[in-house]
């Protein structure tokens, strides 16, 4: 007897897709069971191959894989739910490649990430849906917590003291926000008003739907997406790829669309 | 078994290692053949090679490969120079030649792919843009391939040039020729569906 099954199955949403060899591909998808795992697909870039649409990156489906020696070999594939708006709106499908980067950085890899997997599905739904950029908010908060990072947001970080209803200062590489008597001079990162750090602790709490139908002014939305940047650049310790290019296409559409719609649906 | 970089052949090893889908092990092979044929076959390769170098540039408009300063799609003044095809490779331009096409061509010599750091930046999209503002295009075909960077190469350049008031036209996306409705995937079915024609 095998002590492993040579065969096996996991659903999983696709976070990238990179050509290999002639007509292969590495596909790097993440599982409520498996965590992050990357498989190969062979001939998937063919016109001919029949697996080739079900792993385009964003979609989420039911896949068959064969054990390897080094990688896992992708055998079958099949649709559970597709994104068709993620391929038609620009700005949706920036931020979708964005929250696949960040899910691929913060997923354990070939260990259960059930909550990440339920989190990217929802925020992928909603991009799909309509939301604007606050559902990618609410996914840097949500996501960096389920992996152990939770901004500290609710007192000081450094000496638990309460902190009065005004602006605080958030300090990443502390892990949340400070009082003023724990703020040191040189400390990096930035002030944050009342009204994000309450976004902030509301989104931590609450469910995406909720969250999602917060109104919040641009002057405070444009903010907490500077301070949830911060956050991510410096948990990952680098930028994300695809934070750039998310950046230039809220550019770009921030010029023709109210700023209103960038962030809401 | 391995080759010291500096010995001939380990340089030549390592020189077709770097070449697209070949690994150790073609690489070894393809230097094996070479040294092994004859000397007038493995000078004509090498000639081959360099002089492709040596001529072989980019189109000032089009960026399509050429000998001279323009490519031949674009000196000819039979062709519709009011229709732009945009091509993410030189090859897709051969491709869509044998359809019949008599428009003109641009090449982007790549894709969007924000997640393996991409911009836009690093294609030939301001020149599009700059062809585009300088007149006489009425329509630009988005022939990117339908992929998810190529969807995205699409969109990004359809908003770039809504400015300019030019048709932007996207190649249309459906069944392959010979394919199996039951093995096609949800997003290839319902686009279509969505372009079905009148028969």
């Amino acid at each position: 007897m095998p002590d492993r099954i040579r065969l096996y199955a996991a659903e999983g949403i696709v976070l990238r897709r990179q050509p290999v060899g002639e007509a292969d591909a590495l596909v790097t998808i993440l599982s409520p069971t498996q965590g992050r795992f990357t498989a190969v697909a062979r001939g998937v870039r063919k016109p001919t191959s029949r697996t080739r649409g079900h792993v385009e990156p964003l979609t989420h489906g039911r896949y068959f894989f064969a054990r390897g020696r080094s990688l896992d070999v992708l055998t079958q594939a099949e649709t559970v739910r597709t994104f068709p708006r993620l391929q038609r709106s620009l700005l949706a499908q920036a931020a979708a490649l964005y929250v696949a980067e960040l899910a691929e950085h913060l997923a354990p890899e070939h260990e259960p990430a059930p909550e990440l997997f339920q989190l990217l599905g929802s925020v992928l739904a909603a991009l799909d849906g309509g939301a604007g950029l606050m559902a990618v908010r609410y996914f840097e908060l949500r996501a960096t917590a389920d992996a152990g990072y939770a901004m500290h947001v609710g007192s000081c970080v450094r000496c638990g003291g309460t902190l009065p209803p005004e602006p605080a200062f958030f300090a990443p590489a502390a892990g949340g926000l400070l009082c003023a008597g724990c703020r040191v001079d040189g400390s990096s990162g930035t002030m944050l008003d009342v009204r994000v750090i309450k976004l902030f602790r509301f989104g931590l709490a609450q469910p995406l739907e909720r969250f999602l139908s917060l109104r919040v002014d641009t002057a405070t939305a444009d903010q907490a997406a500077r301070a949830l940047r911060q956050w991510v650049c410096h948990l990952l310790e680098r930028e994300p790829a695809s934070a750039r290019y998310l950046d230039e296409v809220y550019a770009l559409e921030a010029r023709t669309l109210d700023a209103q719609a960038v962030y809401h649906s | 078994m391995s080759f010291p970089a500096h010995d001939p052949v380990g340089r030549l090893i390592e020189q077709l290692r770097r070449l697209p889908g070949i690994g150790p092990r073609s690489a070894q092979r393809l230097a094996f053949h070479l040294l092994r044929a004859p000397q007038a076959e493995v000078e004509a390769l090498a000639d081959a090679i360099l002089e492709v170098k040596r001529r072989v540039r980019l189109c000032a408009v089009c960026y399509h490969i050429t000998e001279g300063e323009r490519c031949r799609f674009c000196l000819d003044d039979s062709r519709d120079h009011g229709i732009v095809c945009v091509v993410e490779q030189p090859l897709d331009v051969f491709a869509i030649e044998r359809t019949g096409y008599r428009g003109v061509y641009h090449v982007l010599h790549g894709v969007l792919n924000p997640l393996e750091g991409v911009g836009p930046e690093q294609l030939r999209i301001a020149e599009l843009v700059e062809r585009v503002r300088s007149g006489g295009i009425r329509e630009v075909i988005m022939a990117t391939n339908p992929s998810l960077e190529g969807e995205a190469t699409a969109m990004y350049i359809r908003r770039l040039l809504e400015p300019f008031g030019v048709q932007v036209t996207r190649l249309a996306r459906g069944l392959p020729a010979g394919a199996d409705l039951d093995y096609l995937d949800d997003a290839t079915l319902t686009r279509a569906l969505e372009g079905r024609q009148a028969l």
